[in-house]
């Protein structure tokens, strides 16, 4: 990752340059992953049948 | 992340903390205009964290050069990667002073290496690479990577 593209989702997190003075960077790619997986969508999602069956 | 290195400087002995943090990589791009995942990642595809290690507590006197070491040095410097290292430690250093970042400039950086050795930040390249590498480890997994996984 290009840091203009590290950059972009820090500030898509709302991080200021500031804020990123107290953090790691591991933890904000962690939550920019994350993030990314909140929003994935998955063709078939398992019912409660499955689930019981499974 | 914070750690303090013995350095030889041209006053004699120091101590120097250094800090890597989340906004390394910005402020590095910010006073150099440089990638430096980019150029972190051409050092680290010529040369192991091992081989930076080797030549970490070697002393560099005339007298005694260790020649293994003095490869080690020469080949960073002709190939251009003692240049990002160097950027990198004094990057990491004004972190740890808290300077005031944006209103540094590279006429600041060429007074500050001034302060050192010509090969003391280069024997200490292990340290100062290794703390800007040590904090961006993360431990999330992209789910899309996880579902490719299990398809295979």
């Amino acid at each position: 990752m290009t840091t203009a593209l590290y950059f972009l989702r820090a500030k898509q997190l709302g991080f200021t340059i500031d804020e990123l003075e107290d953090l790691d960077e591991g933890l904000v790619l962690d939550m920019a992953i994350e993030s990314a997986n909140d929003k994935e969508e998955y063709d078939i999602i398992a019912t409660q049948a499955d689930r019981d069956a499974f | 992340m914070t750690i303090t290195l013995n350095l030889e400087t041209e006053a004699g002995p120091a101590e120097k903390k250094f800090t890597a943090n989340a906004a390394t990589a910005i402020r590095y791009k910010q006073l150099f205009g440089a990638d430096l995942g980019i150029a972190l990642g051409k050092l680290l595809e010529q040369a192991d964290m091992s081989m930076l290690q080797s030549i970490q507590n070697e002393k560099v006197t005339t007298d005694e050069i260790n020649p293994e070491m003095m490869q080690i040095l020469i080949w960073l410097t002709t190939s251009g990667l003692s240049d990002t290292i160097k950027k990198l430690a004094y990057i990491e250093n004004m972190q740890a002073e808290k300077a005031d970042l944006p209103r540094l400039s590279e006429d600041d950086y060429i007074e500050w290496l001034e302060l050192f050795p010509a090969l003391e930040l280069l024997r200490n390249a292990a340290s100062i690479v290794g703390l800007y590498i040590g904090q961006k480890a993360g431990t999330a997994i992209p789910k899309k990577e996880v579902a490719r996984r299990n398809e295979g």
